[in-house]
């Protein structure tokens, strides 16, 4: 019987002939390309690789977070260039997307009055609502002061500012002035040479792209499962309640409601079964 | 279902990663050439039949769409341009030839070679004789004499449908028993 080694040989002279081919042909990626290949190439077994991919991107945020600076007390959470929407908790339950290249300062415990982090770049923040601490953003050009809401922040070059709402009410400060304007649902506050201005919202797409290409690190499966729900009409997820809890990292990219749900099920060992619109979660039997 | 690993190799091979593309390469390359060998019953053809999906693969990976796993794809593509090509030329003809040039094409193989094809004749001919016989008769019909499936339905008095559904269950065994061996391997 033909050996391992030469059964491999024979598969190896076939790659070269098809990656020659390939080559030849321009089909192949530059040698510049995406840099998403690097976690592969990372790992030792090829095969194993695979399993691996949901992993790299706690690998990634475990990266960021001893790679930047974290003061006393204070928690630096960045996110590199070309990776998904990093998705993150704070201890009062709002969340910020971060997308590409965004950062949030934030401390590990807020203070009793008041919710302040810093941000740099874009995000979207679904604040928790709480009267009593009202939650603040600092960017490099602007104070938001927010109560509880949904928004979109863009503070990516020094020059402009915009945040658009999707529900609630936010006042926004302009540092250097000291103007400030209340932007409510459907407006978007806009900051060019020093003016401060409250518009219609536009760009309505802005907030869905968030969605796209996105990545859960350590996040409540409840969560996860409601982000998805509130950005899809046609189907919805339900979880039985005692999965709430269960703590899940995970990257999608494009996918359906369906897609993401068996995703979910695969990672954490779960079970679906589908009832008409309802895509319902649950422990194995 | 798909499987999470297969949703992520195939995001891979998407965003354009041809060292994910270079592992699936590597796993399924000699089972699916002895798949679609055991359909063609050339191993030159086999051979390029598996270099050209995969050629293909990787050129319109954007359009792909895997619905079941990547093997049942892979598995199914080849055996599809297998079966293609055997509709295309005159397998009669192609069969007789063969034989008669048996020993001419020996030159071109290295006596490993020889003997792995000697082996995977045996492979497919052990299957065979597990099947009904009735499912044995249509593939060495279809395979071997050449007939079109509606040329077996009318010699066995059988419907088209019928002959299609046999000698899908007859592909499947040999897949099965081709998994078996490049295992073991």
């Amino acid at each position: 019987m033909k050996s391992r080694e030469e059964k491999q040989q024979k598969t190896d002279k076939a790659w070269n002939e098809l990656y020659a081919r390939l080559e030849q042909d321009g089909l192949l990626p530059q040698a510049d390309a995406p840099v998403k290949q690097h976690f592969m190439q990372s790992v030792p077994l090829r095969w194993a690789a695979c399993i691996a991919l949901l992993l790299a991107g706690t690998v990634a945020a475990w990266f960021i977070k001893t790679n930047f600076y974290a003061g006393e007390d204070k928690l630096l959470l960045a996110n590199e260039k070309g990776k998904p929407t990093l998705v993150t908790t704070f201890e009062d339950g709002s969340i910020a997307y971060l997308s590409e290249q965004a950062s949030v300062e934030y401390p590990r415990h807020f203070a009793e009055d008041s919710r302040e982090i810093y941000l740099k770049g874009d995000a979207f923040f679904e604040v928790s609502s709480n009267k009593q601490r009202p939650f603040v953003i600092e960017t490099q050009q602007a104070w938001i002061e927010v109560v509880g809401t949904t928004f979109n922040v863009r503070s990516k070059d020094n020059e402009s500012f915009s945040l658009s709402v999707r529900t609630g009410k936010v006042k926004v400060t302009s540092k250097k002035s000291g103007e400030s304007v209340f932007v409510t649902a459907g407006q978007t506050a806009l900051l060019r040479d020093d003016q401060l201005r409250a518009l219609q919202t536009r760009d309505f797409d802005q907030f869905n792209r968030y969605l796209k290409f996105i990545h859960f690190k350590d996040q409540r499966l409840s969560n996860v499962v409601r982000i998805i729900n509130e950005n899809t009409d046609s189907i919805q997820l339900k979880i039985s309640p005692e999965l709430g809890d269960r703590l899940l990292t995970v990257t999608f990219h494009n996918d359906s409601p369906q897609t993401m749900a068996q995703l979910i099920c695969l990672a954490l060992n779960l079970e679906l079964t589908v009832q008409q619109n309802i895509i319902n979660i649950n422990q194995p039997k | 279902m798909v499987m999470l690993e297969d949703l992520l190799i195939l995001r891979k091979i998407k965003e354009g990663d041809i060292k994910t593309f270079e592992s699936v390469f590597r796993l399924y390359y000699s089972p699916l050439c002895l798949y679609a060998f055991s359909i063609t019953g050339r191993k030159d053809i086999a051979e390029e039949i598996v270099q050209e999906l995969f050629y293909v693969l990787w050129k319109d990976r954007d359009k792909l769409q895997i619905l079941h796993s990547v093997k049942s794809y892979l598995y199914g593509a080849i055996r599809n341009q297998s079966l293609q090509y055997c509709e295309h030329v005159n397998v009669r003809e192609r069969y007789k030839e063969h034989q008669l040039n048996a020993e001419e094409q020996v030159p071109d193989s290295t006596p490993e070679e020889m003997l792995e094809y000697k082996e995977l004749e045996e492979v497919i001919n052990r299957t065979l004789k597990k099947l009904p016989q009735r499912r044995q008769a249509i593939f060495r019909m279809h395979r071997l004499e050449g007939l079109k499936y509606k040329e077996i339905a009318d010699t066995l008095s059988l419907s088209v449908k019928t002959i299609e559904a046999e000698m899908t269950k007859t592909y499947q065994e040999l897949r099965r028993e081709i998994e078996k061996y490049t295992y073991v391997l």
